[in-house]
């Protein structure tokens, strides 16, 4: 069935294009099958496994098994696996719909920080009952993060500034803006480190079991919201044309400027409830370490998951269940930070394995070369 | 398979073909370049001219065939190799460093033998090469390259190549940057580089160009090689001919119909592209109810930048567009299409990675009944999809195919059911046969024809005459950003009127004029 067609090299150019494009978008093409994924499992454990056996000597089946026996395996473990997946999975959440926007937001710690530094200073001032406080304390968060993310997206929609580059150093910004605040404006009064006070009681919300908080269901609720703005509204429609095919969303008379704003305040929006939850539902206050790295952590997660937001929770426990194991490699005598290294690892195989199998199927398809 | 005059082969294609998906660019090309030689590849953009070149220079890898320099047969894997061997191109589009020097810029291609940066040396050579051939650039010489004209950019990349070394110089729409009055510069240097003993190889589809300053010229049309002329022999007609295909007497059937009402008023309308230079000068056109009217446009004689100027795609510099009695000059694409105005694109149309089923809602996600309040609604657009796969013979083994799996046929038809669904009455058809098998190509003019009958008013940009003329109830031609002629009656007008026109063979000469 071949007829002679009219050769069309800017199609061509553009197909080029769009391959160099989506390069960069590592999660959206390169990890393509499940396949990949086991291959990359493999890869990074049988890697760790040689530097644990390199380094000391002990068996690294062994090893492993502790290290998720405890996550896994133990009530204690599985409850502090979910209630560490909680801030990432809400974050990962935020972060998706900017994703499949195609605007890499890799703000999530920051605006975390910002969702954290604005539920302290409402839960801490603000004495209302719970039923109205706590609604309060989401709503602003969310809007005080969407404004933080608002200025990565003012900043590209008007000056064309790349929102990696500024969602990540304005996470260094947020960082340092709340270490003011807990040094400064909200700090407790005499405090042995830096923290803020704790806030109202009414703010606080109850445990599931210790150390699981209601938060927990939060973020589990967020799934099916994330997923239906994506799937069933004209929003996420309109968002997800730009994001698979910017030029064609162009042509078709969206308006990507307006668009690229709002997925900006959304997602930051989003991502900032994960540094709410942190205060009302696990430390009560806010401390240097309140976001916790959740939010470069809920990066990798969400790359894992290939951008897709119900399998996102599941890449968020098992990130967590390595970030919880890691106190059991110690007993080992293997330092914790090794579950840092796997978790990059982990990220880098699975790259590196999409990449392969898009190689090889790229080989597979211009196999059949015409001749002359 | 030698010459038998004296001429020696500096570089020699065989029997090259080069396959993109399902578009063949390259069939079976064979040809040679003579040592000092200017010589021409004429042909449409998507003739292959460009292809072939890039397979020389090594950005493309070849299909079938071989390439030999100076008689050795040569593996190019990339412009690397064939920087090597010699060969050296000025691209289109210039890849210079905007924040480095013109030294600095020159040196990083230069071909590194020492560690330590050899600037003194570097310098005497670029000076030396610029005043040999009349660049002017030896004051220039530091000066950041971001702030230099683009024909002084051009220049550069003439440098480049030079310093580097190679022998045989690829042109590549070398014009198309170049402002009106540094035309005649270019060509001349093109020439003193010829006499100095390089090899040129120079890419066009402007017959001017050709005529002017061609040893040789050979002609492509739709991936094949038509033929090689000296360039004493070369007319005007004889180019054409080979250009546009044989049947040059060959003219229009459609009858010219009453004008309806106007729909859509153009005046004075300027675009400037990217660069900064104009696009589109002062169109004034103007549109009626129930005609299909193509546009005769080589690609980057501005006729995307009407496309996307029309649509709200692109700011208008100056000059107005009247739809509908309305001024539009300024609003937004999403208003224009609420309005009745549709772009039918030749490529890009769909989402790739969006099923079929989503992308017949691609122009219209907010319209009911397929949202309301912002919430899709899946029977409808499902009941929408299938209609329009039904009505255009989309062939899908499903709805819910990635879009990028059809084929490109499928997928235009897929694109102009989505426009037509939506009840447009003015519809920008960009190139939209392109690419397409006969097949579809039929369907397409089948559909548009009627829609036309029923009030639709179709501007049809293109460059195949063949379906222009076929389908046209007049006719305007764009030469560098200029409406160079309208006809309204096309029973008189032959393909050989237009190509001329479309090459900027000859300007305004024994045409109607634009009307206002």
């Amino acid at each position: 069935m071949k007829t002679n067609k009219q050769p069309n090299l800017n199609e061509e150019d553009a197909r080029l294009r769009t391959m160099r494009r989506s390069a960069l978008s590592i999660s959206k093409l390169t990890l393509a099958s499940p396949l990949a994924y086991v291959i990359a499992f493999l890869l990074t454990f049988l890697i760790g496994g040689a530097v644990i056996y390199a380094l000391t000597g002990q068996n690294p089946i062994s090893v492993y098994g502790s290290f998720f026996a405890h996550s896994f395996f133990s009530e204690y473990g599985i409850l502090e696996v979910l209630a560490k997946a909680t801030p990432i999975i809400i974050a990962g959440a935020g972060m998706i719909i900017a994703f499949r926007c195609g605007l890499w937001n890799l703000g999530a710690e920051g605006q975390m920080a910002i969702g954290a530094i604005v539920s302290t200073a409402i839960g801490v001032n603000l004495n209302l009952p719970a039923g109205i406080l706590l609604p309060i304390i989401f709503l602003a968060s969310f809007v005080g993060g969407a404004l933080w993310s608002g200025i990565a997206g003012f900043l590209k929609t008007r000056f064309g500034v790349h929102e990696m580059l500024s969602t990540l150093m304005l996470n260094y910004i947020a960082l340092k803006l709340l270490e003011y605040m807990i040094i400064g404006p909200l700090s407790m009064p005499h405090p042995n480190y830096p923290r803020s006070s704790e806030i109202l009681l009414q703010a606080q919300m109850p445990f599931l079991q210790y150390p699981l908080n209601v938060t927990f269901l939060i973020a589990l609720a967020l799934i099916p919201i994330v997923w239906f703005i994506l799937n069933r509204t004209s929003l996420g429609y309109r968002l997800q044309a730009v994001g698979f095919g910017r030029e064609a969303a162009r042509l078709a008379g969206m308006d990507i400027a307006k668009l690229t704003m709002i997925v900006m305040l959304v997602s930051g929006g989003i991502s900032a409830l994960g540094g709410t939850v942190e205060v009302v539902g696990d430390f009560m206050r806010m401390e240097r370490n309140v976001t916790g790295g959740y939010g470069f952590t809920a990066i990798v997660v969400v790359m894992l998951a290939r951008e897709e937001i119900i399998a996102m929770p599941f890449a968020a426990f098992f990130i967590s269940g390595m970030i919880v194991g890691a106190s059991s490699l110690t007993l080992a005598g293997i330092p914790a930070a090794f579950s840092q290294i796997l978790i990059g690892l982990l990220l880098l195989c699975v790259v590196f394995a999409g990449y392969i199998e898009r190689w090889l199927r790229h080989r597979w398809e211009y196999a059949g070369k015409a001749a002359c | 398979m030698q010459e038998t005059s004296t001429p020696e082969i500096v570089l020699e294609a065989k029997g090259i073909s080069k396959r993109f998906g399902s578009v063949q660019a390259l069939d079976c090309v064979s040809l040679s370049f003579r040592k000092g030689e200017i010589h021409t590849l004429l042909g449409e953009n998507g003739a292959g001219k460009t292809t072939l070149m890039n397979i020389i220079y090594g950005l493309y890898q070849k299909d079938a065939g071989e390439i030999l320099v100076n008689g050795k047969v040569q593996e190019i894997r990339s412009p690397h190799d064939s920087l090597q061997l010699g060969i050296g191109m000025v691209p289109q589009f210039f890849k210079l460093v905007p924040d480095l020097s013109i030294l600095e810029n020159i040196y990083l291609f230069m071909q590194k033998t020492k560690f330590i940066i050899d600037r003194k040396g570097a310098r005497a050579t670029i000076k030396e090469l610029s005043q040999m051939f009349c660049f002017g650039l030896e004051d220039k010489i530091d000066r950041e390259v971001g702030s230099l004209t683009e024909g002084e950019k051009q220049k550069v990349e003439i440098l480049k190549i030079l310093a580097r070394g190679s022998r045989i110089l690829l042109f590549d729409e070398a014009t198309n940057v170049l402002a009106p009055n540094e035309l005649d510069s270019f060509l001349q240097i093109v020439k003193d580089l010829n006499k100095s003993g390089y090899s040129i190889i120079y890419i066009t589809h402007r017959l001017q160009e050709a005529l002017q300053i061609s040893d040789r010229i050979s002609a492509f049309r739709k991936g094949k090689l038509v033929g090689t002329i000296p360039g004493e022999e070369a007319t005007l007609e004889k180019l054409t001919v080979m250009m546009v295909g044989a049947e040059l007497e060959k003219t229009s059937a459609v009858l010219p119909q009453e004008k309806g009402q106007t729909i859509l008023e153009v005046k004075e309308l300027s675009v400037i592209d990217e660069r900064g230079l104009p696009a589109l000068k002062n169109v004034s056109c103007r549109f009626y109810e129930g005609e299909i009217v193509g546009l005769a446009g080589i690609e980057g004689n501005g006729s995307n930048y009407l496309a996307e100027a029309l649509i709200g795609l692109r700011r208008v510099k100056s000059g107005k567009v009247i739809y509908q009695g309305s001024d539009i000059t300024h609003s937004l694409p999403m208003r224009r299409m609420r309005l009745g105005m549709s772009l039918m694109p030749s490529s890009n149309a769909l989402v790739p990675l969006f099923s079929v089923r989503d992308n017949t809602i691609l122009d219209y996600p907010e319209k009911a009944p397929f949202s309301r309040h912002g919430l899709l609604d899946r029977k409808a657009i499902t009941a929408h999809a299938k209609r329009i796969v039904n009505d255009y013979q989309v062939q899908t083994p499903s709805l819910l195919l990635q879009a990028v799996k059809l084929s490109g046929g499928n997928r235009q038809r897929l694109a102009l059911g989505r426009k037509i669904e939506s009840n447009p009455k003015f519809m920008i058809a960009y190139h939209p046969t392109k690419g397409l098998d006969i097949k579809s190509q039929g369907f397409i003019y089948e559909k548009l024809l009627a829609m036309k009958k029923e009030g639709m008013t179709v501007l049809f940009m293109g460059t195949d005459l063949d379906e222009l003329l076929l389908v046209s109830n007049r006719l305007m031609v764009i030469y560098r950003g200029e409406i160079v002629g309208v006809f309204d009656d096309l029973r008189s007008v032959s393909k050989f009127d237009v190509g001329v026109l479309m090459t900027g063979g000859a300007l305004c000469e024994g045409v109607a004029n634009v009307e206002n």
